[in-house]
């Protein structure tokens, strides 16, 4: 059995490698949009497609999954993957699910699970039929690969989707939150942009990072978006989560299910992400966070 | 069916919307007794609303799920579209390849200049109905757009991927709209009122694409409860106490 990996985000391909490895599959084949130096040695092949993609591309993909005889097409959650795994998938037929859990073989085949309504149920999938179209966020991998230089394979396209008028780029972040033990995230209980240095030092105190629910970094920018927790953020599980002034709409929950504990502050005691919190204060974060940042420092607590 | 061009007069618009689970049981499969409007969806309706009004046009909703979604239906007519069809299933449908199939078949039947989808469904949120519709039909499929603009009789739409991208594009095509496409207005108690006076056509799913295929390629084989006991410690003392009870959860955490 081969498969194939989706990559949109370079750091994602050891992961990915290593779940077809887990699932006993290799010879596999790679799309990307990047050219990497070295490529992990269970890649057979590797072919860079074009970010704007369109017929040809997508009709030449389709062929070399068919060519190869791949029965498993896993992708990394990056907006890039995410637009045009679906589409591969409607071209073969194929099943697609989206954001997984995990995937494990049993006797019958597949088995893939994954959490679904915004984080309150675990559905466990049977496919019957291949090739089945995958995305998965990817975790740390224990180890390094081997990995070797590896000849890539141009696809051109003569009639993408869209045409480019501008771009733009956006702000890039070198934290990675996903893998935090400790994370204070902020909210739209912040009322200036300055008030995040509150946050931010409380986070150099206790060692943790700076997350945020969806708006303060798609509306108000405030933060980029890789500091974003929730359903189509980052999902994470570090050992604290302290949530301030975020409410809890599930979405931002479906982000947070399996930290280990969370802290929330937040004024109004009616606010959802009490009902899902170890720990609970209802106060006005900008009384709370001077006087616990000071009685930090006073203790002599202090890592920036 | 499509019609191609660069620019229209009178669009026809296409909104995928779908019902969600509001309130439901399981007992080794989902029973749903509420349904709502999907979030995002109503960013889709105010997309389709903003297109109607600046190129003229009609507003066709199309949605997929059991008998009883027929309200959320009426709430997406409310919002300004024309007519709807309601594509019936005996149960919840959990196969992306099922819907999209399903929806594919009407949209083969009708005119059509763009079909608007949400960037995913808060139920499954796999993120996949308007790629998935745009692959069978062999059409454009333009991701994550946030802002839609008119352009001497195009559209303009500007893309939150990787990069913030704006691009032109040839009709018919699909796009997908984001949670930050505008705040979507408050359907008043008229609006729906009017909604019901507007045509739903329903039609059995197993009529479009057939018994066979209705039997999903993917298999429900668990569903259950997804639960973490929290604690629910609470401080709701003065600012002092609260400030000392958050240095104790330090402690006890061995964050400090």
């Amino acid at each position: 059995m081969r498969g194939a990996l989706f990559i949109g985000d370079p750091n994602s391909i050891d992961y990915l490698t290593s779940l077809l490895d887990r699932l006993g599959i290799n010879n596999n084949v790679l799309f990307s949009n990047i050219e990497m130096k070295t490529y992990p040695q269970t890649i057979d092949k590797v072919y860079i497609i074009p970010e704007v993609m369109g017929t040809a591309t997508l009709t030449s993909m389709i062929d070399i999954l068919r060519i190869h005889d791949v029965s498993i097409i896993v992708g990394d959650t990056s907006s890039w993957v995410t637009s045009y795994i679906p589409y591969l998938a409607g071209l073969l037929s194929g099943e697609y699910i989206g954001f997984i859990d995990d995937i494990y073989r049993d006797e019958q085949g597949f088995v893939i699970k994954k959490t679904i309504f915004t984080g309150e149920l675990i559905v466990k999938y049977r496919v019957r039929e291949t090739p089945i179209f995958l995305t998965i966020n990817p975790s740390k991998v224990e180890g390094n690969l081997n990995k070797e230089a590896k000849e890539a394979i141009y696809l051109s396209e003569s009639s993408p989707f869209y045409k480019i008028l501008t771009e733009k780029e956006k702000e890039k972040d070198k934290i990675d939150i996903q893998y935090a033990d400790v994370i204070v995230s902020v909210g739209r209980g912040f009322k200036n942009i300055k008030d995040l240095e509150l946050a931010e030092e409380l986070s150099n105190i206790v060692g943790g990072v700076v997350g945020c629910s969806r708006p303060i970094a798609t509306d108000l920018k405030w933060l980029p978006e890789e500091r974003w927790i929730g359903l189509s953020g980052k999902k994470v599980e570090p050992r604290l989560y302290i949530a301030i002034g975020i409410s809890g709409q599930p979405q931002h929950l479906a982000g947070i299910r399996r930290a280990k504990k969370i802290l929330a502050i937040n004024i109004d005691p009616e606010a959802p992400i009490f009902q899902h919190s170890d720990y609970c204060v209802v106060a006005d974060l900008y009384d709370i966070l001077p006087l616990l940042i000071r009685k930090l420092k006073e203790q002599g607590v202090t890592r920036s | 069916m499509g019609n191609i061009s660069s620019k229209v007069n009178n669009m026809e618009i296409v909104s995928l919307i779908k019902a969600i689970p509001a309130v439901y049981k399981i007992d080794n499969k989902l029973n749903v007794t509420k349904w709502k409007l999907n979030d995002i969806d109503r960013n889709v309706l105010e997309a389709a609303l903003l297109l109607k009004k600046t190129f003229d046009g009609n507003i066709t909703v199309i949605s997929v799920g059991p008998e009883d979604i027929t309200d959320v239906i009426r709430e997406a007519l409310a919002y300004g579209g024309d007519m709807a069809y309601h594509i019936v299933t005996n149960e919840y449908i959990f196969s992306g390849t099922v819907i999209s199939a399903a929806i594919e078949s009407i949209l083969r039947e009708i005119e059509y200049n763009i079909i608007l989808s949400g960037e995913a469904s808060s139920d499954l949120y796999d993120s996949r109905i308007g790629a998935l519709v745009a692959s069978r039909l062999g059409l454009p499929f333009i991701p994550r757009c946030k802002v839609l603009e008119e352009n001497n009789g195009n559209i303009i739409c500007t893309l939150d991927l990787d990069k913030e991208y704006k691009v032109s594009v040839e009709y018919p095509f699909v796009l997908e709209i984001t949670r930050e496409f505008g705040k979507p207005k408050i359907v008043t108690i008229l609006q729906l009122l009017r909604a019901s006076k507007k045509i739903i056509h329903q039609v059995h799913i197993e009529k479009l694409i057939g018994k066979k295929s209705y039997a999903a390629p993917l298999e429900v084989i668990g569903l259950d409860r997804f639960e973490v006991k929290r604690e629910r410690r609470i401080s709701t003392g003065s600012i002092e106490d609260s400030v000392n009870f958050i240095l104790d959860i330090f402690r006890e955490e061995r964050i400090l």
